[in-house]
């Protein structure tokens, strides 16, 4: 019964987007809303039913519907029980279609009678939600009803069928995303980012349509963007941690195609956040502009079908599915259809004011432009090429790390330095004595970071270089602020409070770089300094990492509802093998109904570094655990909340009759969010 | 710029449609045409090795299993029968257990049967598995009287395919790569 | 103080700082990488065949730690990292090494990564250009601080110096990191252990030996050691140190000199089975070829040494005169047929 409810909700909500689609075109001319009042409310309202009614069939082990059969079962906990409504293939794509829900909800608000461009964007929106809808009621249903159970789990479904069966129990969730909390945050974070580009794309595309390419969709979607794209970030950050928690490697990112799926629309996004400032405050790049947002909407595509087609082997790809075929056409549709569109109304969009200098805030935006999409069209290029070879030559192959390291490492360098100069650059033309009298405090500070590095002993060339960098970054914003907030009267606490709440989206945006800098001498300390080793332990014995020294205390079990834990406990010691500094308990987590145990390494942070702990395998006697030490990381995570952070400062809203810009920083704009870095 | 863009597009997405429903985790032998490895493996009794070179002359068959493994499970009835039916053709059936316990090898055997003219082997720190390229279970490799290894074929097999392709070998024709079905991975 | 004072002392340390750096990259020579850097390396980029695109490094299956265990294994015994790669690609494909460099289609990845660039930055150029140079700029908007600007031409000399220094710092630093490290000369026996490539030619025979007796389990340099004594006729010590390679390996230049030296003292047949062993093992080692057709042609059994006579003399890697011997003994052959 709830299975045909929910796929009802679904076909309601397909017909609902539908009529989105067709008011919105009738009345794009006149800009009467009030038409699509209705079509609105009830699409809404069916695309979150469609998500309550997943999760209840999900809580109420609902198991003659295949998809709770597959990826739920009674002993799951309720918190993964409750993230099975996005955690697997069908699922994720009902969270995809709710959040649209949310979207087109909160779009529709904004926008009054009159309003072309709010209707045509209102109309793009009904569009993507009927593909979306219209994956759901057909090759991705996750109401379809099972028609052949195991005693655990489901072996073929069916749409609808009035001879359901039902499994005995359900096959609970895939292992590794049971294994950690984070897993239930991660996806709806990055969908949120995802989904929320839709935004601007269809601002663009309604502004090309209506022929209103001025600014205005970008002043109306900025804060979308900016908020897309902060949760994008958290997305990303939030993946990384769960991959270095949980699958016990020691790391965080490993290029695969599908990381780099989600990492091509932040780049993208972020060059795109960055050139719409140029718009907005010069009226510069405005073709530019709309090739990026196309470009990112697209990748979001692009990265949904990696994930989900199966042509790519990966950890994260869910099994191959039926809906590959239908993903490739849309995003075929959604490349061609908006690049016609935008090359119909090219010739109209004003050619505006031109680069003045290269020595400016423009001149190193655009530099950001190019290094960031560089960036991105090496990471489509790396990760399609061993396709695209096997196509033309039936060579095999494979890009790995080197190749994306030897990209990313100078480009990510290149970026940090422009993050630097440009952050507090005047627009237009920039004097040098000017520029030189706002950095050179700054530039002896990166030097003296760096030389401090070589003078304590650290031998690896990349930390140093990244070092000065992020130093020289954080110091010219931090001495800009002190600039500025000096020349008011106030106490200088207060100007400075003043002076980001009177320019939050230029000083959100420099919260985000400070962030950026973080990040990145945490992405050089963990991978030039870190330590690791393979160690066997009998019980008792000892052995030195690093500056630590470890001792195998005693192994021990643990029954959980829905899992098996064996675990060993590893005393750390100082190196001198005297004091006990901690004892860490890395596990093995063996899930019901699996029979590989699934390794849950364990982390012991302090603020100089990560010792990780993870167990390799071992026997009766003795264990081998994989010894990681990882200086600074906790920096990588705190770096990324910064990053953030700078997101949502930058989308406070200016107070009324902003304070007169002449003791600000008269050249600064609101909004500039962060700069790369391979997170 | 925009129509060449467009092109390009279209290629990347003819190489995407060309891959729908392969699996991208599979790819072909590089051993087939080539000597098998003599590399012995420890039998599953403990007494001692085995190695291909022993069986100088036979058709081998090698085939890798796993007590967890779904697909050896389904063959398994169909190599235990053609080893006995295509002992007097001169073959020689090695069944190589790996990335298993023991314990749940021996259950498996205990519990499906096993073939008196099949050499049961047991890969220690899965070196067997390395020399012959192993990409999942199960998968089972056609040696032929030289020494060369002539197939490979990837997911379960049926007696029929089994018996066609011992055949075949007898009879001198090539194999290459067979793919049944998917193959599991641990 | 006044601003150019500030100038001065700003300069002054932000020079010295840069000599630090520049000392820091060029006297901290990158160490040669420990065998745990070796196979940590080696294995994310080798691509683990059971685990969906994961590497060896990251998969935390049961045989991504075997096949970590056996890299760390050859890397003990003196492979070098090409070597290791090459096992897997031979037996996996060339797809399970997750590096392009091993096939000339990475060229064309980083020309196209290259014209990118390139249109990238001709596209800003053009922009910039298309202002014109008449063209009045604006007077700009806002208030400017204008407190330093007056600003001398040792200033701009100063800022230009340490503009150059950190972008010599940074391509000291790119090259350091993508070539992950050299082969510094600190202790033969060291480095042989770390499986690194070591000037053979500046050893002697005696400190080989040292070398090899201590550590037994080092093949590399066994193996070379073996061929000098080889080349110099020296067959008694040749065999003994190419038997104790092949007890740890098969390895085919241990066993194509073994089958050489077999049949020079007058045992062909055995030989044959040595230099087949050679060719199973490594089907286009040379060496093997060359002997075993001179081998086979001795034995009378000239139409089996043809077809390898021919690869020998299709072999870009044969030396001339090899190639001129191969030629006259096919001849031969055929003459008599």
């Amino acid at each position: 019964m709830t299975a045909l409810l929910g796929s009802a909700t679904i076909l309601v909500a397909l017909i609902a987007a539908a009529a989105i689609v067709v008011q919105g075109i009738r009345n794009v001319g006149s800009g009467r809303v009030s038409a699509l009042k209705w079509p609105v409310t009830v699409f809404v309202s069916a695309a979150f039913a469609t998500f309550v009614i997943l999760e209840i069939a999900i809580l109420t082990h609902d198991f003659s519907i295949g998809y709770v059969a597959n990826n739920t079962a009674t002993t799951t906990p309720f918190i993964f029980l409750f993230a099975g409504g996005w955690a697997a293939l069908e699922g994720s794509i009902v969270l995809w279609g709710v959040m649209l829900g949310l979207f087109t909800w909160l779009v529709w608000r904004k926008v009054d009678d009159g309003d072309r461009l709010g209707v045509g964007a209102l109309a793009v929106m009904g569009a993507v939600s009927v593909f979306w809808f219209g994956l759901m009621a057909t090759a991705g249903n996750p109401f379809a009803v099972c028609v052949e159970a195991f005693t655990n789990g489901c072996a073929a479904t069916e749409w609808w069928t009035s001879n359901a069966v039902s499994a005995l129990q359900g096959r609970g969730p895939n292992p590794l995303l049971q294994n950690h909390i984070l897993m239930a945050v991660h996806p709806p974070m990055l969908y949120t980012g995802y989904v929320g580009f839709t935004v601007p794309f269809a601002y663009a595309m309604s502004a090309l349509w209506t022929r209103s390419v001025g600014p205005r969709w970008l002043e109306r979607t900025h804060r979308w963007s900016v908020v897309s794209w902060s949760f994008l970030t958290v997305g990303i950050v939030l993946g990384g941690w769960w991959s270095y928690e949980v699958l016990g490697w020691g790391g965080y990112w490993a290029w695969d195609p599908v990381e780099n799926a989600a990492f091509l629309p932040w780049l993208v996004a972020t060059a795109f956040i960055h050139s719409a400032v140029v718009e907005r405050r010069r009226g510069m790049l405005r073709s530019w502009n709309f090739v990026l947002v196309i470009t990112t909407f697209a990748a979001t595509i692009l990265g949904t079908f990696l994930t989900r087609s199966g042509v790519i082997a990966s950890v994260h790809a869910f099994t191959q599915s039926k809906i590959g075929p239908i993903l490739l056409t849309f995003l075929a549709l959604v490349v061609i259809g908006s690049f016609a569109l935008f090359a119909a109304r090219a010739p109209s969009i004003a050619q505006a004011p031109r680069l003045e200098s290269l020595l400016s805030r423009d001149g190193f935006i655009l530099l950001n432009n190019l290094l960031l999409t560089v960036f991105a069209f090496a990471v489509v290029v790396g990760t399609m090429f061993p396709l695209i070879v096997e196509a033309l030559s039936g060579d095999e192959l494979s890009v790995g790390r080197s190749f994306f390291d030897r990209v990313a490492v100078p480009l990510s360098l290149l970026l940090l330095g422009t993050i630097g100069v440009g952050a507090v650059a005047p627009w237009r033309r920039a004097d040098p004595a000017v520029l030189w009298n706002r950095l050179r405090y700054a530039v002896m500070l990166g030097l003296l970071a760096g030389a401090s590095t070589v003078v304590a002993g650290v031998d690896s060339i990349g930390v140093t270089v990244t070092v000065t960098l992020a130093v020289f970054v954080i110091a010219a914003i931090v001495i800009r602020l002190i600039d500025v907030a000096m020349a008011r009267p106030e106490s200088f606490v207060a100007a400075a409070g003043l002076v980001i709440r009177n320019e939050p989206g230029y000083w959100g945006g420099q919260i985000a770089h400070i962030g950026v800098a973080l990040v990145a001498i945490s992405l050089a300390t963990t991978s030039g300094l870190a330590v690791r080793d393979t160690i066997d332990l009998a019980r008792g014995q000892q052995a030195r990492v690093g500056d630590h020294c470890f001792v195998y205390v005693e192994p021990f079990e643990r029954t959980d509802p829905q899992r098996q834990v064996t675990g060993v406990r590893i005393a750390v010691l100082d190196e001198a093998c005297v004091y006990v500094q901690r004892v860490l308990e890395p596990r093995l987590n063996l899930y019901a109904g699996t029979t590989q145990p699934i390794g849950t390494p364990t982390v012991w942070t302090t603020l100089r570094e990560d010792v990780y702990l993870g167990i390799a395998g071992g026997s009766a006697d003795t264990v081998r655990l994989n010894v990681f030490i990882f200086p600074l990381q906790w920096l990588l995570w705190f770096g990324g909340a910064v990053v953030v952070a700078g997101g949502f400062v930058a989308l406070r809203r200016k107070p009324r009759g902003a304070l007169d810009a002449s003791d600000e920083d008269a050249s600064d704009d609101e909004d500039a969010p962060a700069e790369e870095v391979d997170v | 710029m925009a129509i060449a863009g467009i092109a390009v597009f279209f290629a990347i997405s003819i190489v995407f449609a060309s891959r729908f429903g392969s699996d991208p985790s599979l790819s072909s032998s590089p051993l087939i045409g080539k000597p098998a490895p003599t590399a012995p493996v420890a039998l599953a009794d403990g007494s001692g090795t085995v190695s291909i070179t022993d069986f100088e002359g036979d058709i081998v068959v090698v085939n890798f299993w796993a007590s967890w493994c779904l697909g050896c499970r389904e063959e398994h009835d169909a190599l235990t029968r053609a080893a006995s039916d295509y002992e007097s053709f001169g073959t020689t059936f090695v069944a190589i257990n790996y990335q298993d316990s023991p314990g749940n090898a021996q259950a498996f055997l205990d519990e499906l049967g096993t073939s008196p003219t099949t050499v049961y082997a047991r890969d220690e720190g899965s070196r067997t598995a390395f020399e012959w390229g192993v990409l999942g279970l199960p998968e089972t490799f056609f040696v032929d009287r030289d020494g060369v290894v002539v197939g490979k074929v990837s997911g379960p097999m049926t007696y029929g395919l089994l018996s066609l392709t011992i055949e075949d070998i007898i009879l001198g024709k090539a194999i290459g790569d067979v793919t049944t079905g998917e193959v599991e991975n641990r | 103080m006044s601003e150019k004072t500030k100038n001065r002392v700003i300069l002054a340390v932000a020079s010295v700082a840069v000599v630090v750096i520049a000392f820091g990259a060029l006297n901290n020579p990158a160490l040669p990488p420990t065998a745990e850097e070796r196979v940590a390396s080696l294995s994310a980029s080798i691509k683990c065949p059971f685990c969906n695109g994961e590497s060896l490094a990251e998969s935390a299956s049961g045989v991504a730690a075997d096949y970590r265990a056996l890299i760390a294994d050859r890397v003990e015994n003196g492979a070098t990292d090409d070597e290791i790669r090459g096992e897997f690609a031979e037996r996996f494909g060339e797809a399970y090494v997750l590096d392009g460099s091993r096939s000339g289609w990475t060229i064309a990845l980083w020309v196209v990564l290259g014209v990118a660039v390139l249109s990238g930055a001709a596209a800003i150029l053009m922009l910039r250009r298309a202002t014109g140079r008449g063209e009045v700029a604006e007077p700009q908007d806002g208030v400017e601080d204008r407190r330093g600007a007056r600003i001398s031409g040792r200033t701009l000399a100063g800022t230009a110096a340490v503009g150059v220094a950190i972008i010599a710092i940074g391509v000291v630093a790119a090259t350091s990191l993508s070539s992950g490290g050299t082969d510094a000369l600190e202790g033969v026996a060291g480095d042989v252990v770390a499986g690194n490539e070591v000037d053979l030619d500046a050893i002697t025979n005696e400190q080989m030996e040292e070398v090899v007796a201590a550590n037994p389990e080092v093949i590399g340099m066994r193996l070379a050691l073996a061929r000098r004594y080889f080349e110099a006729g020296e067959f008694g010590k040749a065999l003994d140190h190419y038997f104790e390679v092949l007890d740890r390996e098969r390895h085919p230049e241990a066993l194509a000199n073994v089958g050489w030296m077999t049949y020079l003292s007058g045992e062909p047949e055995v030989a044959v089975q040595y230099l087949e062993a050679a060719l199973a093992r490594s089907p286009d080692y040379l060496p093997a070829k060359w002997f075993i057709s001179n081998v086979l042609v001795d034995l009378g059994r000239p139409l089996e040494a043809e077809p390898y006579l021919i690869e020998v003399m299709a072999s870009p890697d044969a030396p001339d005169e090899i190639k001129l011997s191969a030629a006259t003994l096919l001849q031969q052959i055929q003459d008599e047929k």
